[in-house]
């Protein structure tokens, strides 16, 4: 376009410079052009030309082409469950958003490839969401995400583990994709993941080896045990802390076994005259070999808690609650009733809790649970969860009974939701949640402002999301965006499932 | 409220006798069964963000638009075929607010703002568009919508009263001797257009850029009160585009289009009849929509390929809306404006298609044109190998075009078999001769890269005779708009 720019560098310096340009190509438009110089506003006539010609004859270029993404033999999601998905990517609905990825995982469908950008955003800000996100993206979306470094992670949750080329990407690929990959890798086959973890495991730093180790919690088994005792020589003590931790899970490893040792000689059963007591002799100093298993010489102050009293938790945390029940010959009730009147209440209550929830033993949960002390911390948050979901409702029907008037019970039901993973809800318990706050509703009792606008609003979105959505097909009187939530998630279940009839 | 009484009630009781003799499987059924017989209309929530007077209502209203900050949700559908919804809402006070979902949606809320519709009544209308099954049915109105209903089909009746009236007598000397001076006035205008361009180009484009605003705004303001209004906005855009980063090309270009519209209107007579009419519309003579209508009708199924809104300057919003031809492909431009407060009825569904009859603006080229008669918009399969099968014959098409009406500024471009691709820090869209264009995407760009994933797409977008502006793709039986 040499005439089109000598044209606009005549029409930067102005006509008084250059009054038209006369050289034109022997074209047509050089025959008009050359004619229109002798015309009055001879440049701008023949800007106006160009203005056009140059619009006119505008030509494509040549482009190398680049590679496609491969063909996915899954169908893509049916035009039902997509209009759930795009509801569920926005910020209202993405509470149901891992429902959505396991239904279609289960009905072996792929997101719709619009929506990849989308479910490939909320996966970098949401790493448990990940492997989700990477069964349902499909090669389509290992091809986005190639093109992407935030969204590298994807080709770590596709990637084929019967592939020869595995060992290479688990040793070169970058971190967030190396997690998810051994998050699978462990899931798949839990003794070739300890294999994977044990060929890198000198290399790495200690922020790694601590991210990984904690990773071993999914299959744990005693064939991990020789590695993790290794562990507890680690230079770093954050993967020490995190090689204890795990072994505390393991009730026949070494360190149960030898903190069980020690805790006999703490734990002293004085038989009186008509009951036993329990007494307690702490330790007065700290062997090497303790130090090994976790305890800390010279440890910070923590929760009002002295050195002899943070070795007395960290001791009581490692040993087996059965073996602590045989030891005492009594029930974890009786224990704990005994032990509260220690002076090292405190401390052994604290420990006693970890214990409980390393081993998921739910007869001490429950127990512990139940004490109900000044000397026991607030601790229903952190206990209930580890319950499994019929003792937990039992539990918190239990204190629905006890206050039914103030409302104090539906606070704590909110409280204690908002602090662990959601549920879903018995028919039983989300009627008498239900009825609860209803009559709580009804009963024209002036209510305080955190209940109105908390509380309440709160709790109709935790039984839209998580109480049994069948009894909305019932006749009831329930509000109606608890009713909404409900008719949503069947909406999205029957988009499932008539797929699966389908096929 | 007594339960019992309730239609809602006896609904459910009769579903649960029903429901005891159907089969597992159609138990499942039950949820879809009962929405597709429900006559409201369906909206989505974009299309209910249509109606927002601003971005601050938007956002205000999006944190309403949930369920659980309604106190009421209610549906309602009368016997004469409207329907409405209303809700509740507590504010600093309790807000009542409800909405006739017939024809042009009707919004009404007691709550103070001079906005409307008020954010209640977006968040109403957006909540209603992703959770309609919270909407409660109920016969009988509350006082306050039907309060609302009246007032509404009072202003219809009076509207209807009016347009019955017979039309008034229209003096043609009179009207004659307005357009004679009219005439005048533009041609005054344009003499001194071309001395003011003249002066312009003559001391050089660079020079122009260190010309104040106000040198600019005199020559806009004179031609406005010339009644040319369009050569006013051309000369608004000479202005902005010296305003740019490559400046030099589009000022010049700019500078050039006046020009030839200048050049075009001293030699009008000798001009054919159509491209005439191009002319006059450019410089800012409107054609009246009774004329358009009266013209005889193309009549085809139409396929919604996009649309996009802009705003000019003094507040006066338009929506730019495409529509495609699938029998005899040609594209058509609806244009709709409005101006201050008011929203822009929402555009036609991306991507349905109806039976129509349009009417053409005259022109040399057929482009702009009204809608006289529409059939309801059907979702049905995407139809493919109906646009350019390579670009090299959409720029061949564009300068046919260009040769009848020099002066159009957008050519739409329908295509088949493209690609999009990123290259050397820019979008380029790819046929399958691998001949490109500049693409140019105005929202986020994953979507679509998503969905064409190197693989072949058609697209739809606006050829503005350097780079084309995509406003929606669609691959097999998934559409996006860009």
């Amino acid at each position: 376009m040499k005439h089109w720019q000598e044209l606009k560098i005549a029409a930067l310096l102005g006509s008084q410079k250059t009054a038209a340009v006369l050289h034109w190509p022997e074209q047509d438009v050089g025959v008009l052009g050359r004619a229109l110089a002798n015309q009055p506003s001879a440049l701008l006539q023949q800007l106006a030309l160009m203005s056009v010609y140059q619009r006119a004859g505008q030509l494509p270029v040549t482009l190398a082409p680049t590679g496609a993404a491969a063909s996915d033999a899954r169908p893509y999601a049916s035009a039902a469950m997509s209009r759930h998905l795009a509801y569920l990517l926005g910020n209202e609905g993405q509470i149901y958003l891992p429902l959505w990825l396991e239904l279609a995982r289960q009905a072996r469908v792929l997101a719709p490839r619009r929506y990849l950008p989308a479910l490939l955003k909320l996966g970098d800000q949401q790493k448990t969401w990940r492997l989700q996100i990477a069964d349902v993206a499909g090669a389509r979306g290992g091809w986005l995400a190639q093109h992407n470094p935030d969204w590298r992670w994807l080709l770590a949750g596709q990637f084929d583990l019967s592939s020869p080329a595995l060992t290479e990407f688990w040793q070169t690929a970058p971190q967030a994709s190396r997690e998810l990959l051994f998050e699978r890798l462990r899931a798949a086959d839990a003794n070739a993941a300890l294999g994977f973890l044990q060929q890198v495991w000198a290399e790495e730093n200690a922020a790694t080896r601590k991210v990984l180790l904690e990773k071993l919690r999914a299959g744990l088994s005693m064939a991990d045990h020789d590695f993790l005792e290794n562990c507890l020589d680690d230079r770093s003590k954050a993967v020490k802390d995190v090689a204890v931790d795990l072994l505390a899970r393991l009730p026949e490893s070494a360190l149960v076994q030898r903190l069980q040792q020690v805790a006999a000689r703490i734990v002293h059963i004085r038989k009186g005259m008509i009951v036993k007591h329990i007494e307690i002799i702490a330790l007065d100093s700290l062997s090497p070999a303790l130090e090994r298993d976790g305890l800390e010489a010279k440890p910070k102050r923590v929760d009002n808690l002295g050195e002899k009293a943070q070795w007395l938790r960290d001791v009581f945390a490692g040993i087996g609650l059965d073996w602590l029940n045989r030891h005492c010959t009594m029930s974890a009730e009786t224990i704990l009733e005994k032990l509260l009147h220690s002076e090292w209440a405190n401390a052994i209550m604290q420990g006693l809790m970890l214990a409980a929830k390393r081993q998921r033993h739910q007869d001490w949960l429950l127990a512990l649970l139940h004490a109900d002390s000044v000397k026991m911390p607030a601790t229903d948050s952190e206990l209930l969860p580890l319950l499994s979901p019929d003792r937990r409702e039992h539990y918190l029907l239990a204190q629905f009974k006890a206050d039914k008037k103030t409302g104090a019970a539906l606070k704590t039901l909110v409280a204690l939701c908002n602090a662990m993973p959601s549920w879903s809800w018995s028919a039983d318990f989300t009627v008498r949640v239900m009825e609860s706050y209803q009559s709580l509703n009804r009963s024209g009792a002036p209510l305080s402002y955190e209940f109105e606008r908390q509380v309440f609003p709160q709790l109709l979105a935790l039984l839209g999301r998580c109480g049994d959505a069948a009894l909305g097909l019932q006749p009831n009187q329930y509000p109606p965006q608890v009713l909404a939530n409900w008719q949503l998630r069947r909406d999205l279940q029957q988009a499932f499932s008539t797929h699966h009839e389908k096929n | 409220m007594d339960l019992r009484k309730s239609p809602v009630f006896y609904g459910i009781v009769w579903r649960i006798f029903k429901f005891k003799k159907m089969s597992g499987h159609d138990r499942q059924d039950i949820g879809t069964q009962e929405q597709d017989t429900v006559a409201l209309p369906l909206i989505s929530p974009e299309q209910a963000l249509q109606y927002a007077p601003d971005d601050s209502s938007v956002k205000a209203a999006k944190k309403l638009a949930a369920v659980n900050h309604w106190q009421s949700l209610h549906q309602h559908t009368g016997a004469d075929g409207h329907s409405l919804i209303w809700g509740e809402i507590r504010g600093s006070s309790l807000y009542q607010s409800s909405i006739i979902l017939t024809g042009n949606f009707h919004f009404a809320c007691n709550c103070p703002s001079f906005k409307r519709p008020c954010k209640h009544g977006l968040a109403l209308l957006m909540t209603y568009a992703h959770s309609q099954h919270a909407f409660v049915g109920q016969e009988r109105l509350p006082d306050w919508v039907s309060k609302h209903l009246d007032k509404t089909s009072e202003a219809a009746a009076k509207k209807a009263e009016k347009a019955a009236k017979p039309a008034k007598v229209v003096d043609e000397t009179a009207q004659a001797k307005r357009v004679a001076a009219r005439e005048n006035k533009v041609e005054a205008g344009l003499q001194e257009l071309q001395l003011w361009l003249d002066d312009l180009i003559r001391s050089g484009l660079a020079h122009a850029k260190t010309l104040s605003y106000s040198h600019f705004q005199r020559m806009k303001q004179r031609l406005i009160d010339g009644q040319a209004s369009g050569l006013a906005a051309l000369v608004d855009e000479l202005q902005s585009a010296l305003a740019q980063t490559d400046w030099q090309q589009l000022a010049a270009a700019q500078a050039g289009r006046l020009q030839l519209l200048l050049s075009a209107y001293q030699r009008l007579d000798s001009l054919p009849d159509a491209l005439q009419a191009d002319v006059r519309s450019l410089i800012g003579w409107n054609t009246p929509q009774d004329q358009v209508l009266a013209t005889t009708p193309t009549s085809d199924r139409w396929l919604v390929v996009g649309s996009r809104e802009l705003e000019t300057e003094h507040h006066l919003r338009y929506r730019r809306q495409w529509l495609w031809a699938v029998h005899q492909p040609q594209a058509a431009l609806v244009l709709t404006f409005t101006a201050g407060f008011q929203p822009l009825p929402p555009p036609l569904p991306l991507a349905r298609q109806f039976d129509g009859a349009l009417c053409w603006y005259p022109g040399a080229w057929r482009q702009r044109a009204l809608i006289k008669e529409q059939g309801m918009p059907e979702n049905l399969p995407l139809p493919s190998n109906l646009g350019y099968p390579s670009l090299a014959q959409a720029l061949a098409h564009q300068a046919e075009a260009l040769a009848l009406n020099p002066f159009l500024a957008i050519f739409p471009m329908l295509l088949d078999n493209v690609i999009p691709q990123y290259h050397d820090g820019r979008w380029w869209l790819c046929d399958h001769r691998q001949q490109a264009v500049p693409l140019q995407i105005q929202g986020e760009s994953w979507p679509l890269l998503a969905l064409s994933g190197g693989h072949p797409l058609t697209m739809f977008g606006e050829w503005d005779g350097q780079r084309l502006t995509g406003l929606c793709a669609w691959q097999d039986d998934e559409i996006i708009s860009l």
